[in-house]
């Protein structure tokens, strides 16, 4: 069966017999000649004829045809399904509905996205075809097939909320088993922005669906989403003239810019565009410094990030949200998981407050010269033992101030870091971060040869995957430095370079990960294929014209020259 | 004032009779050439022999005398005057006209006219044959004034029409001319053309000799025809429906290249090939074709 998403196009498929009645037109017979050498035109003719036959001016002008029938059928959208009454569906709707997913891009919300996705796939349904709609963050216990033309938010679209992809997943994959689906092709669209945990959970997770069935990952992202990483991915000092010398090598992802890199002291080094550069500064005296690169860090596409430690990184199996980035590192090779105490070089640990609270191993490897990144999860103070209380700041309130907090993520200059207010936390914590208006967002305190950092900012919205941005590597790193100096750098750096640098997973290559997944940013169009588009069907019609032409121009060039006919009229 | 030199087709079609389009065109050959063109038709120069006592004085060649001291005297192979056969194709592809003032068969016979009336006058013998799938008039050759009289009656009274069979013609023709004689032949060759070469053959195996006036008309050699046209052929009622423009080019290049194959056949065969257009004045015509021939000899 065809169907056509835009079937008044069809309006235009008379344009197709134009060729033919030109041709008919140019044939008509206007006038009547008397002429003598008759026979010499029918000479004429019939050699014309044979380089040129019939069939072949026939072939052409059906060319001509199809081009024409081509362009147009295809602005006409068609969709093909096979023939007869297709199979009913069963199909589960995953709407992630996680904070990054109230991320605004273009107006739209990437929730609203979503849903007008869901509602554009149930649009499509038959009258025979169930559907049921999880949410990541709700409670799916109760979901059940329904009719999938009346599926969707019926209760409205539930707030956001933390939950887990994966398992809606395994939800969806329960329901996709289950005797309601018997004859029905089974699909699991899931329309989310395939960050952090999304993405862990379709990397992370192995699923499998009746023969048939299939996952439809529908990237919910704007296109206008910023693809440009740009990260210091190592630092090392160098013997130079009049001192050390400091050589920051800065990566980017997507698409490369110049990029400035500013020392202490207001020294700055151009980056030229590419996707490894080097900054290298002579006469910075080694110890504190910082580094800037006014570009910005936008927060962007983990997907099309790697992971580039500078030093080992372990991660932290805690629960928090963004922590599928690590997990989705260590599962493509990136990172590896080391316990805590096997560190034998310093790292960065990311560990959520509750872990820090009960987690020996982290105070241990924090002992042994590692930074530990507390996270927030949420309460409206953090515990940071010994009876220390941290304010955690809503994130509306802190956005501003944390977006330019870092030094790394944005050109703050008004950032003040290790501007400790004494007072505000118990010894030995102290402020190591705040804004220009004073509200702290960093607090730190050593901790035997490392130092522990408490980020009072809690994940969710936007900022939900902070930590899995290069941005955060970079604040790392910034910290790191500030903790144990570059003598610790460059023995991190070691533990870094013995790393290999495996392809990182992206979503452009997920499906080579999951190969039931099929990723797509397009707006859901039905069960049936939709029609090529427009640039296939315009690429076809082309085609088809510059292959009549073609034959026409290679059928000229291989006739040559005519001879002299001989007349005859016997 | 300044006279044209050559009359032009347009101004001869205006005149009417056959005979005083003759003298014009015959006059404005004269104009050209300044000289008679035909000198060495009637008489051809054999040898020379040595002179013998009782031979014409008014022979012997006194420049030979300058040169050797000696007497010779020419001697000429035929001595009698010229049997000049005038032959026109008056099947229906003769009518023809697109532009041009007169038919092809018009132009051949004021053509074929003028040449009679410059062979009268010098007293050769003309004759006059027209012919289509056969003879269809045939006038002896004869060498009187009041001959021409008879040959522009015959030509006046013939219309073209019907088909051209150039062999039975041309072998009808060897036939009818027991002695050797100078055929001029006006045609369009509109026929087979082994038939033709074949007849041309017959005519030269009697040592005729044997011009060809190959008449062509100006749209038969340019086709400026456009668009979708039927052709339907003048003598057979064929038709041919074609897109005229596309075919322009073909048509040209393929009669270019039946005029060049005549050319070289017939000149095989030493005979004497004159392409035709009907637009250009007879006169010059004849003039180019005279240049050609004296050059040759």
């Amino acid at each position: 069966m065809i169907s056509f998403l835009q079937p008044l196009y069809l309006l235009l498929l008379p344009l197709a017999a134009v060729p033919w009645l030109l041709n008919l037109i140019k044939r008509r017979v206007r006038v009547r000649v008397l002429f003598p050498s008759v026979q010499l035109l029918r000479t004429v003719e019939e050699r014309r004829a044979r380089r040129r036959p019939r069939w072949y001016e026939l072939l052409l002008l059906a060319l001509r045809v199809a081009a024409i029938a081509v362009l147009v059928l295809m602005l006409a959208q068609p969709r093909f399904t096979p023939s007869g009454s297709p199979p009913p569906r069963a199909v589960v709707v995953i709407i992630d509905n996680s904070p990054s997913m109230e991320y605004v891009e273009g107006g739209e919300s990437r929730l609203a996205r979503a849903v007008r996705f869901a509602s554009a796939l149930a649009a499509t349904a038959g009258p025979e075809d169930l559907g049921v709609v999880l949410w990541t963050g709700s409670e799916r216990a109760g979901a059940a097939w329904g009719k999938l033309a009346e599926a969707g938010p019926a209760g409205g679209v539930p707030p956001a909320e933390e939950g887990s992809l994966a398992e809606a997943l395994v939800t969806a994959v329960a329901l996709a088993a289950s005797p309601e689906t018997a004859g029905r092709t089974v699909e699991i669209a899931v329309f989310t922005d395939m960050q952090g945990a999304a993405f862990e959970a379709v990397v992370g997770n192995g699923f499998s669906l009746p023969a048939g069935g299939r996952f439809t990952f529908y990237d919910v992202r704007a296109d206008s989403t910023p693809r440009w990483n740009v990260a210091l991915t190592a630092y090392r000092l160098v013997p130079a003239a009049g001192g050390t010398g400091v050589v920051v090598e800065v990566r980017q992802y997507g698409r490369p810019r110049p990029v400035t890199v500013t020392a202490a002291g207001g020294l700055a080094r151009e980056v030229p565009a590419g996707a490894r550069g080097e900054a290298k500064f002579e006469g910075v005296a080694a110890g504190p410094a910082r580094f800037e690169c006014p570009g910005g860090y936008p927060f962007d596409d983990v997907l099309t990030a790697e992971l580039p430690p500078p030093m080992g990184v372990t991660a932290a199996v805690g629960d928090f949200a963004g922590a599928g980035m690590w997990r989705a590192a260590l599962a493509a090779g990136q990172i590896r998981v080391v316990a805590p105490e096997e560190l034998s070089a310093p790292a960065i640990l990311v560990v959520p407050a509750a872990e820090w609270e009960g987690s020996a191993a982290a105070r241990a490897t924090a002992e042994r010269g590692s930074i530990v990144v507390i996270v927030p999860e949420g309460p409206a103070e953090m515990p940071l033992g010994e009876g220390a209380r941290w304010p955690v700041y809503s994130p509306g309130a802190a956005r501003a101030s944390f977006a330019a907090a870092f030094p790394l993520a944005r050109a703050a200059g008004d950032f003040d870091v290790g501007g400790a207010r004494a007072g505000e936390l118990p010894a030995p914590w102290e402020i190591a971060a705040a804004t220009a208006e004073g509200r702290p967002v960093v607090a730190s305190r050593r901790w035997g040869r490392g130092e522990v950092y408490a980020l009072a900012l809690p994940p969710g919205r936007e900022y939900s995957n902070f930590y899995t941005s290069p941005a955060f590597v970079g604040f790392a790193f910034d910290l790191k430095f500030r903790a144990i100096g570059p003598e610790g750098v460059a023995g991190a750096r070691s533990v870094a370079s013995a790393e290999s640098d495996p392809e990182p997973v992206r979503r452009e290559n997920l499906e080579a990960h999951f190969p039931n997944a099929v990723v797509t940013r397009h707006e859901p169009r039905g069960k049936s294929r939709s029609g090529a588009p427009l640039s296939a069907a315009a690429a076809a019609a082309v085609f088809l014209l510059l292959a009549a032409e073609a034959v026409a121009a290679a059928k000229a060039v291989t006739a040559g020259p005519a001879r002299a006919p001989s007349p005859g009229r016997s | 004032m300044v006279f044209p030199k050559f009359i032009d087709v347009v101004t001869l079609a205006a005149v009417q009779g056959l005979g005083l389009r003759a003298r014009l065109v015959v006059e404005g050959l004269f104009a050209g050439l300044h000289r008679s063109p035909f000198k060495g038709f009637s008489v051809e120069f054999s040898e020379y022999r040595p002179y013998q006592p009782g031979d014409d004085l008014r022979l012997v060649d006194w420049r030979a005398f300058a040169r050797t001291d000696r007497y010779y005297v020419k001697e000429f192979e035929e001595e009698t005057n010229l049997r000049f056969y005038l032959c026109l194709d008056c099947s229906a592809s003769m009518s023809f006209s697109s532009e041009a003032p007169l038919t092809k068969f018009e132009y051949a016979g004021t053509m074929a006219a003028a040449l009679a009336y410059l062979a009268l006058g010098q007293r050769d013998a003309v004759g006059l044959a027209t012919f289509g799938t056969g003879i269809r008039e045939f006038v002896p050759p004869r060498s009187s004034r009041q001959h021409f009289r008879t040959f522009l009656q015959v030509l006046e009274g013939t219309r073209p029409g019907g088909r051209t069979d150039l062999y039975a013609t041309l072998a009808a023709l060897a036939e009818r001319a027991p002695r050797r004689g100078l055929f001029a032949i006006f045609t369009d060759l509109w026929d087979v053309r082994a038939r033709i070469l074949d007849g041309f053959r017959a005519l030269r195996a009697e040592k005729h000799e044997v011009i060809l006036f190959h008449v062509l008309d100006a749209a038969e050699e340019e086709f400026p025809y456009r668009g979708a046209a039927a052709f339907v052929d003048l003598e057979s009622d064929e038709k041919v429906e074609l897109e005229a423009s596309r075919f322009r080019e073909s048509y040209v290049e393929a009669l270019a290249g039946l005029k060049r194959d005549f050319e070289l056949e017939l000149g095989a065969r030493d005979i004497d090939y004159m392409p035709v257009i009907t637009t250009r004045p007879p006169a010059e015509t004849l003039i180019s074709y005279l240049n050609r021939r004296r050059a040759l000899t």
